[in-house]
C-alpha cells in the first residue's frame, strides 16, 4: 500500500526522564500529605515544580519516527 | 525544521486554548457558588461591608497595567529586541506582584477581623473565587520569572517566544477573570 507524504514522518514526543521523576515526586508528596508531614510535602511540591522549570529548558522535545 | 517549529507553534497555541477554556470553566463554577451563596452571611458581614472600592480600583489599575507591560513584552520579542523585553517582563513582574500583595494584605485583614472563610458560606465563596484567581496569579509570576531566565540564558529563539505568547494568553485571561470579579464581586456588592 503506498503511504501518503504526510504520514512518513510522524512527530513523537522525545524521551525524558522528567515525567518518571515527577510522578515519584508526586507519590512521596502523597505520603507526606496523608501522614501530615508537611516538611515533606512542601519538599516534595518544591521539586516538582523545579523538574517542570527544568524540562522548559529542554530544547529538543520532539523526535521524527519514520515509517 | 522551521516547518516543525511553525506546526508545533500552532499546536501548542490550541492546547493552550484548550486549557484555558477549562480553566474559564472552573471560573464560571466558582462564579456561579459565589451567586448563590452570596446573601448567606449567617450574621457575618455581608460583601456591602466588606467592600473598599479605592482599594480595589487601586487593585484593578494594578494588574490592568501588568497586562499592558505583557502586550509590551510580547510586541518586543516579536521585535527581536531581548532587553526591552526583560524590562517589560520584569514590570509586569512588579505589577503583579504588587496586586497579588494588596489582596494578601485584604485577606489578612478580613481574617484578623474574625471574617475568614470559615465565618459563613459567602465569606468561603469569596475567599475560594478570590483565592484561586489570586493563586493564578501567583504561579503566573513564577512561569515569568522562569521565562525571563529562559530569555536572558538562550534569547528570543522560537521556542522561548511560544512560551511567552502563552505566557501573555494567560496573563490577559487572568485580567479578564478579574475584571469579571471587579464588577460582579465589589461593583455590585457597593450597590
Amino acid at each position: 500500500m503506498e503511504i501518503p507524504e504526510a504520514q512518513k514522518e510522524i512527530e513523537m514526543p522525545a524521551s525524558t526522564p522528567i515525567g518518571l521523576i515527577v510522578s515519584i515526586c508526586a507519590a512521596v508528596l502523597g505520603f507526606g500529605m496523608i501522614w501530615h508531614m508537611w516538611w515533606l510535602a512542601a519538599l516534595m511540591l518544591a521539586a516538582i515544580a523545579v523538574c517542570l522549570v527544568v524540562r522548559s529548558f529542554d530544547t529538543k522535545i520532539e523526535r521524527e519516527v519514520r515509517i | 525544521m522551521t516547518h516543525t517549529s511553525a506546526k508545533t507553534t500552532d499546536k501548542v497555541t490550541f492546547g493552550f486554548w484548550v486549557y484555558l477554556m477549562s480553566d474559564c470553566v472552573l471560573f464560571a463554577g466558582l462564579f456561579a457558588t459565589y451567586a448563590v451563596l452570596r446573601t448567606a452571611t449567617f450574621g457575618g458581614p455581608g460583601i456591602e461591608s466588606i467592600v473598599d472600592l479605592p482599594y480595589v480600583l487601586a487593585e484593578t489599575l494594578l494588574l490592568l497595567a501588568s497586562s499592558f507591560t505583557v502586550g509590551l513584552a510580547l510586541l518586543a520579542a516579536h521585535a527581536g529586541k531581548k532587553q526591552l523585553t526583560l524590562i517589560a517582563l520584569a514590570a509586569t513582574l512588579v505589577l503583579g506582584l504588587g496586586f497579588l500583595s494588596m489582596e494578601l494584605n485584604e485577606f489578612v485583614k478580613l481574617i484578623g477581623e474574625g471574617h475568614g472563610p470559615d465565618r459563613s458560606a459567602f465569606l468561603s465563596s469569596f475567599f475560594a473565587l478570590l483565592g484561586t484567581h489570586g493563586l493564578h496569579v501567583a504561579l503566573g509570576s513564577v512561569w515569568m520569572l522562569a521565562l525571563m531566565a529562559h530569555v536572558a540564558y538562550r534569547g528570543l529563539v522560537a521556542g522561548t517566544t511560544r512560551k511567552l505568547l502563552c505566557l501573555g494568553l494567560f496573563w490577559h485571561f487572568l485580567d479578564i477573570i478579574w475584571i469579571f470579579i471587579f464588577t460582579f464581586v465589589y461593583l455590585f456588592g457597593s450597590l
